[in-house]
């Protein structure tokens, strides 16, 4: 665990004092910035090319399916369109009835339900004026679904995808920022709920009981624990199929270089200790400019696998089918989103090999093509591993979900 | 501004010949419908109604697209966008980005207005995201040569919150700038020569 920041010679309560004195100048100075910037801009260098750089924008239409990228797998896989149309599209979760329920952030600002045979498929609208809905969950025939601020659940959902039922609050208790307080969210092998609180900055100090870490709650909201200290922003963990252990993916800091810092996935080995870095550690290997100063990368955990410079890893699950090859049993599926903090665009869906040590021993690109003359046709957010061994990628860019199968 | 017309005019009928289901006379009429308000050629004759000529496609997209979800006031809009089809929408930002950009404001430049304006700007680096010469880039608007009532008006709205657009980004831009400040503001980027 990475100890309070303890001077030599001082109490706890002293430095505890100090620490919140130092903490409140750091949050008035962002404040004081934050007037004139964005605050994805906070910290960019000055300079033409850095001007020009902002997040990207997805057309707020979904890209008709004739003209979706055409994926490329590995040979013996297979790619196809499972569903077009579907704007913003983003996590993906799978009901017990068959029914693929989509989340959408930003753009959106609904849930939505994908049910029917191929061909006959239909995309149901059943949840809308969500604010960030990017968090959704299912679990025991209910839907989980949540915003910066609060956490929802609606029952029996896939009885009733025409008219939900009124929602329980489950957990209200979210600072509800808008940076980095969108969720990924999902029950573990411990019947618990986890719950990401993203830094609400590019690179700050925040009070660390409430931001930049992964929380866990019981289903009715209840009995919260810090899980992961030192988490900047995640948007996709799971639990690998037989130690049980936590996996995360993190965003890492913008603004430091095009090729710096590395995005970070991660293993909890000891939950409730686990301290990742931020915002003093990037990458397990480099001390922030600003916050690093007196700060060691070996005090924190390192990442278990880098996955790129600005690499936007989002959605990823541990592969529990049978329908791949071995190879892939137990791997991890990461849908690497693409960056835009950086002036070289990439995207794809990587599978990382995790082997019986728990180490990573690769990390390579899987589904490709997201990319063409440096633009995005499509940028890859979540993945799912359905029922039959197949894999939906979603993709907020077009619009989309596709599948990947093999054999047959 | 005759050149732009006959520029634009090509455009409408390639796209009368695309494959847009709910027929060529409806997007016409539309289309028919945005100049009528906003200009022949996009350039605004009344005060409170923005010029749309160049406006990036990506922006136009997404204020239609506001309109039609309701997340962006305003009952002409919200009526003329209502039934509008994803592919309409397109194919309508796509005209309106061929339009010609509007001309800076040709009255007399009142100098010390201008550079109150121009600091302004350059505080709340307001460049950085719509370009240095402010022809806007993206989901983020061309603000050259717009009217300055318009301009006002939607500084008031971004402060207020009544308006969002695609990230927090303006309600960060605006925030603290007294109504002196907007005018000024409003001056300079209507009145923009490089």
């Amino acid at each position: 665990m990475h100890p309070l920041p303890t001077k030599c010679g001082l109490g706890l309560q002293t430095a505890s004092a100090i620490a919140v004195g130092l903490l409140a100048a750091t949050v008035a100075l962002a404040q004081e910035k934050k007037e004139e910037e964005p605050f994805w801009a906070v910290g960019r260098p000055k300079g033409e090319v850095t001007a020009k750089m902002a997040p990207v924008a997805a057309p707020p239409v979904p890209t008709p399916e004739a003209q979706l990228p055409k994926l490329t797998a590995p040979p013996g896989f297979k790619v196809e369109v499972y569903q077009s149309g579907i704007l913003d599209a983003r996590g993906l979760r799978r009901g017990d009835k068959g029914t693929v329920f989509v989340s959408s952030l930003f753009v959106a600002g609904k849930i939505y339900a994908v049910t029917g045979e191929p061909g006959k498929r239909v995309t149901k609208t059943i949840l809308s004026g969500l604010e960030l809905p990017n968090g959704i969950e299912f679990n025991k025939g209910s839907l989980y679904v949540a915003t910066p601020k609060q956490i929802t659940r609606y029952d029996n959902i896939e009885d009733n995808l025409d008219k939900p039922p009124a929602p329980v609050t489950i957990y209200d208790k979210l600072p509800g920022d808008v940076p980095h307080g969108w969720k990924f969210i999902k029950f573990g092998p411990d019947g618990k709920l986890y719950v990401p609180v993203g830094a609400p900055c590019n690179i700050c100090e925040p009070d660390p009981a409430k931001y930049a870490q992964i929380f866990r709650i019981n289903a009715d909201g209840s009995n919260m624990e810090i899980v992961a200290r030192g988490v900047r922003n995640t948007v996709g963990f799971d639990f690998h199929p037989r130690s049980k252990e936590l996996w995360f993916t993190d965003n890492q800091r913008d603004w430091l270089s095009e090729d710096m810092p590395l995005d970070e996935l991660n293993r909890v080995a000891n939950p409730g200790k686990d301290h990742f870095g931020y915002p003093y550690c990037h990458s397990g290997m480099m001390t922030d400019p600003e916050f690093g100063w007196g700060k060691s990368c070996s005090d924190y955990v390192k990442p278990a696998a880098s996955l790129g410079p600005h690499a936007a890893p989002l959605g990823m699950r541990f592969y529990t089918g049978t329908m791949f090859p071995t190879k892939y049993r137990n791997a991890i599926f990461i849908a690497r989103h693409g960056p835009w903090n950086r002036t070289q665009k990439y995207a794809d869906v990587s599978v990382a090999y995790v082997d019986d040590a728990n180490k990573v021993t690769s990390v390579e690109p899987f589904l490709t093509g997201w990319v063409k003359d440096n633009t995005y046709l499509g940028r890859p957010v979540d993945v799912l591993v359905m029922a039959d061994g197949s894999l939906l990628v979603s993709d907020d860019h077009a619009g989309a979900i596709y599948r990947v199968s093999y054999g047959k | 501004m005759r050149s732009g017309l006959a520029a634009a005019a090509p455009l409408v009928l390639s796209i009368a010949a695309g494959p847009y289901p709910s027929g060529a006379q409806t997007l016409q009429d539309k289309i028919a419908a945005c100049t009528a308000c906003h200009g022949e050629t996009g350039q605004s004759q009344d005060a409170n109604v923005p010029s749309i000529g160049g406006q990036p496609k990506l922006f136009v997209m997404y204020q239609l697209f506001f309109y039609r979800e309701g997340r962006r006031a305003n009952p002409e809009m919200n009526t003329i966008t209502k039934d509008m089809s994803d592919a309409e929408l397109t194919a309508i930002s796509e005209y309106v980005a061929g339009l010609p950009a509007p001309p800076p404001s040709s009255r007399a430049v009142d100098e010390a207005r201008y550079r109150r304006g121009a600091e302004l700007a350059d505080k709340r680096i307001c460049g950085a995201c719509h370009n240095a010469d402010y022809s806007g880039r993206e989901q983020m608007p061309r603000l050259a040569g717009q009217g300055e009532a318009y301009l006002v008006k939607s500084f008031r709205a971004y402060q207020a919150g009544t308006r969002i657009g695609t990230q927090a980004a303006m309600a960060e831009a605006v925030r603290g700038l007294s109504d002196s400040d907007f005018a000024d503001l409003a001056y300079y980027l209507a009145h923009f020569r490089r």
